[in-house]
């Protein structure tokens, strides 16, 4: 049941500095300007070049000790693909100049349904492998400041989402075993040993970590096909369910759960329709408070993010399963308060400081939260992957 | 007045005509149609289409979230069938046959594959697509088939397999073609659920597809 992860080199970190090829021209100038014959040229010439060889690998072992891109890490933006085992890390400065690259040999690196967590100084990815050859089973630990990262094996394929503490990682997969379709998985870090809680009715698909408490969210379709929804409630002292709270009433897709003074907004993707046999999207935010009294925000859009800032709620209008949105609403009360447009879609939101960072199809935005999102800083996210097969799955903020 | 809805009227058709004939004769449009409503009763043929599709760009449609659409692509491959199918079970999850075997996953192809289509069968009505879903579903954690050509093999699946047997298990509705039959082998591969576009199943939803791939 102990299985600890090894620690593994990301790759090569490119384009930082180029300090690199100048000091090697240097030493290429020294040495033509040394001439006693042609034999102790050569001798020369074999030792300089052997002496540059030494100094370029000294330089680039200082480089990496003394990893002086984190003093200006800001964001680090996934790049992946589900074709083979390959994505990259782009690290961006706060002004978002492109200041390095890590090669790392995992596919389907992230997604718009399970982002990147940080930490501490430790970034936690999804890896799922390359589409229908390789499943990885475990979940991806980067640390920031090494560019190093470690497999937690779960031991778990198609995992759909996770979560991390200070502790554990806990997953949720539907691939099933024995008889179940869903499992809750709760992995301890210090010494890889796991723990599971198995469904066999419903597909548990999210998982949410709220303060100190743990929500897992799943649908259903009964014998007479009507949809059912159900969030968990798990004590993480025990790691066991401790509440069912049949949600159906109030929407089908959990798409975020946001704790904030007491109370739990939660993101609706869907409700049900048609005597509940099918879906359609969910426009409303459900506040649950600590009775587990329910009210509902009507939004008029689809959420997927929930945020608090300066006292606020906001909300990521953005669509997951068609990938469109590009709104984002503040609550007050029981009401929507204001409504405020990006420039492009908004598969990821992170706030840092008085700003928001949002991950666009193809580009990286901040806004200024405070100055009615005022669009600040842009760039077009540089790809790696040069065919059409490479997207950007999520990213982190060095905060 | 008349004038006006009379030439829109023969700007639909000729956009329509344009788009059923080159459904029919050109090797590189697909018609695009409108998802099942419930109230579609199968078997007739859909309304106009709302669009063509253009080889391997952009997109038409909408993504669908159904459940019991099925999600074609052809990023990738598993043993020799290229491209990979999935059926939608509910807005956010899809069941597929994935290498680790019969599974659940996040509907969210529209922003990981760059390549998608989106089909449906037209003789089914929608409550016979979610049942052919639940079919899938309960094979789920089923191993996965590597013997292609041995489709009634029930306790294993590949991708193409789940989604062709739940349709000719509960409503006798065969969707192989003989693009890999050999001989008396039969085989499916995802790209057939596409290239009976227009006999047994419409696309309701394609991103970046490229027709070519179908014979691929």
């Amino acid at each position: 049941m102990k299985d600890k992860g090894e620690m593994k080199e990301i790759g090569d970190m490119k384009d930082i500095k180029n300090n690199k090829s100048k000091k090697n021209s240097k030493v290429n100038k020294y040495s033509k300007n040394n001439r006693f014959g042609e034999n102790i040229i050569k001798i020369n010439r074999r030792c300089m070049y052997t002496v540059a060889i030494l100094c370029l690998v000294f330089i680039s072992g200082c480089e990496n000790k003394k990893n002086s891109y984190t003093d200006e890490y800001h964001i680090g933006i996934v790049e992946t693909t589900g074709l083979s085992e390959q994505s990259f890390l782009t690290i961006y400065n706060d002004k978002l100049d492109n200041i390095g690259r890590v090669s790392i040999s995992l596919g389907s690196l992230g997604s718009v349904s399970s982002y990147a967590k940080v930490y501490g100084n430790k970034v936690f990815m999804l890896p799922l492998g390359v589409t229908g050859k390789y499943e990885h089973s475990g979940i991806a630990e980067f640390d920031i400041a090494t560019g190093k990262y470690k497999m937690h094996e779960l031991k778990t394929k198609m995992m759909m989402d996770f979560e991390v503490d200070n502790k554990y990682i806990y997953a949720i997969n539907a691939s099933g075993s024995n008889g179940y379709v869903s499992g809750i998985i709760r992995y301890k870090r210090e010494d890889g040993s796991i723990e599971k809680i198995n469904r066999q009715d419903v597909v548990i698909d999210n998982i949410f970590l709220c303060g100190n408490k743990l929500y897992a969210c799943g649908i259903g379709y009964d014998s007479n096909g009507m949809i059912y929804s159900k969030i968990f409630d798990i004590n993480k002292n025990d790691f066991s369910i401790t509440k069912e709270i049949d949600f159906t009433e109030y929407g089908i897709g959990v798409s975020d759960i946001l704790c904030y003074n007491d109370k739990y907004y939660i993101a609706l993707s869907t409700q049900q329709d048609e005597g509940g046999k099918s879906e359609r999207k969910a426009e409303s935010i459900i506040v649950m408070d600590s009775n587990m009294n329910f009210s509902r925000i009507r939004t008029g859009k689809q959420t997927s993010q929930l945020f608090e800032f300066g006292g606020e709620v906001f909300a990521a209008c953005y669509d997951r399963i068609t990938d469109r949105g590009n709104e984002i609403i503040s609550i007050k009360g029981d009401a929507v308060y204001n409504n405020y447009y990006v420039d492009n879609k908004i598969r990821q939101v992170e706030v840092v400081g008085d700003r928001a960072v949002v991950l666009g199809e193809n580009s990286i935005d901040e806004y200024d939260i405070k100055n009615s999102f005022f669009k600040i800083n842009s760039t077009l996210i540089d790809k790696n992957i040069n065919n059409k097969e490479g997207y950007f799955s999520t990213f982190f903020i060095n905060k | 007045m008349n004038n006006k809805k009379f030439i829109t009227a023969l700007i639909i058709f000729a956009c329509a005509s344009i788009c059923s004939y080159r459904e029919a004769h050109a090797a590189s449009y697909y018609g695009v149609y409108p998802d099942k409503t419930s109230s579609y009763t199968g078997s007739s043929y859909p309304i106009s289409p709302i669009g063509c599709h253009a080889t391997g760009n952009g997109v038409k449609g909408t993504y669908p979230t159904r459940k019991g659409v099925i999600l074609v692509t052809n990023n990738g491959s598993i043993g020799s069938v290229l491209g990979h199918a999935a059926i939608v079970y509910s807005s956010g999850t899809v069941v597929e046959a994935l290498s680790s075997g019969v599974c659940v996953g996040k509907n969210n192809w529209s922003t990981t594959k760059s390549r998608v289509s989106a089909v449906t069968v037209r003789a089914t009505t929608p409550a016979q697509d979610s049942n052919a879903a639940d079919y899938c579903k309960s094979k789920v954690g089923l191993n996965y088939n590597y013997n292609y050509y041995d489709m009634s093999m029930r306790r294993t699946f590949y991708c193409s397999q789940l989604v062709w047997a739940a349709y000719r298990d509960m409503y006798a509705i065969d969707l192989n073609t003989s693009a890999y039959d050999f001989g008396s082998k039969r085989a499916i591969g995802p790209f057939e659920f596409v290239r009976t576009s227009g006999k047994t199943i419409f696309p309701v939803y394609m991103k970046n597809w490229v027709k070519d791939d179908v014979t691929s």
